[in-house]
């Protein structure tokens, strides 16, 4: 809830209501109202990528499935010409507008998608466990490190995912799909509740 | 079930993808032209092709970017992907439809 960005205004999620999932070694929360970009353009642009690296503070990641971070921001490669950007709770106004003002006359597209998604984290030594029962994206050490991100999917739902770092997975949801992923998460957990 | 290589995030589930039909299929140029019979042949006639086939996949739950494949429609294995643009990248003539480019040649990417 955020009645401390609009005092006497509160406001909810599909997942307000439900109960964060803590158990030994896994526990399951909700990162509600992130604020969430989309920005396209063309990386081989230097006018583009060097105004989004001023008002980002960090250079777009080129590399599939890659990412860079610089304070709260975090900037995930979404496809070749695609970013998507995460900040703080309620911070993307701010940002989006610093971006459209830093790319004017540049050829681009910046899209508030905070609203559309929310963020769910998993995090203990379970979560590899919990994740594989619906995903068949290889999250072994090995091959999905810190910072690796991609859009895959979870049982029916599509999910955007990345590996925060050790065994702390981030996963974005549509706000339509939410419901869904976190009952599925919060069964597949059942089997380690005491 | 099977994999399919996207030139971007590399091998992954089919499921996050979907299918484009028969790649290279050009629209027909002068369209106030042409006849029946040939915007029939561009719209529908098809290939049905049994063993190399170059096709066209979108990565749906991936990067979400559309790109161009040779799959083995017997074995559905695929051999590999390419970007829009760029030429086909032919198997050998013998090959068995078994195993994929990177199997086959590990060095040239993952
Ligand atoms: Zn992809």
């Amino acid at each position: 809830m955020v009645d401390a960005i609009h005092p006497g205004v509160t406001a909810d999620t599909p997942l307000t209501a439900k109960t964060p999932v803590q158990i030994e070694g896994l526990s399951i929360t909700e990162l509600p109202f992130l604020g969430k970009i989309t920005l396209r353009g063309d990386a081989g642009d230097k006018g583009f990528a060097d105004a989004a690296k001023k008002v980002l503070g960090v250079a777009l990641p080129t590399a599939p499935m890659s990412s860079a971070q610089k304070g709260s921001i975090r900037v995930f490669w979404k496809a070749f010409d695609e970013w998507l950007i995460w900040t703080e709770a309620d911070g993307q106004t701010k940002l989006i507008a610093d971006l459209r003002a830093a790319l004017d006359g540049v050829g681009k597209a910046v899209v508030d998608l905070s609203d559309y998604y929310t963020v769910i984290r998993v995090s203990g030594s379970l979560s590899r466990d919990l994740l594989t029962k619906g995903c068949a994206l290889d999250l072994h050490p090995r091959r999905f490190t810190p910072g690796q991100a991609t859009g895959t999917g979870f049982h029916h739902a599509t999910i955007f995912i990345t590996l925060v770092e050790g065994d702390t997975f981030d996963v974005m949801i549509r706000w339509s799909f939410a419901d869904y992923l976190w009952d599925y998460f919060a069964d597949g957990a059942r089997e380690w509740s005491a | 079930m099977f994999l399919v290589k996207c030139p971007w995030c590399g091998w992954r589930e089919q499921t996050e993808f979907s299918y484009g039909g028969e790649a290279h299929i050009a629209r027909p140029t002068g369209t106030d032209e042409i006849s029946d019979q040939e915007w029939g042949d561009y719209i529908y006639s098809r290939k049905n092709t049994k063993g190399v086939h170059a096709e066209r996949w979108v990565h749906t739950q991936g990067c979400g970017r559309w790109f161009n494949a040779v799959r083995h429609t017997v074995t559905d294995v695929m051999w590999d992907s390419y970007k829009m643009g760029e030429d086909a990248p032919n198997p050998p003539k013998d090959w068995d439809g078994l195993s994929s480019r990177d199997e086959l040649e590990p060095s040239e990417g993952k």
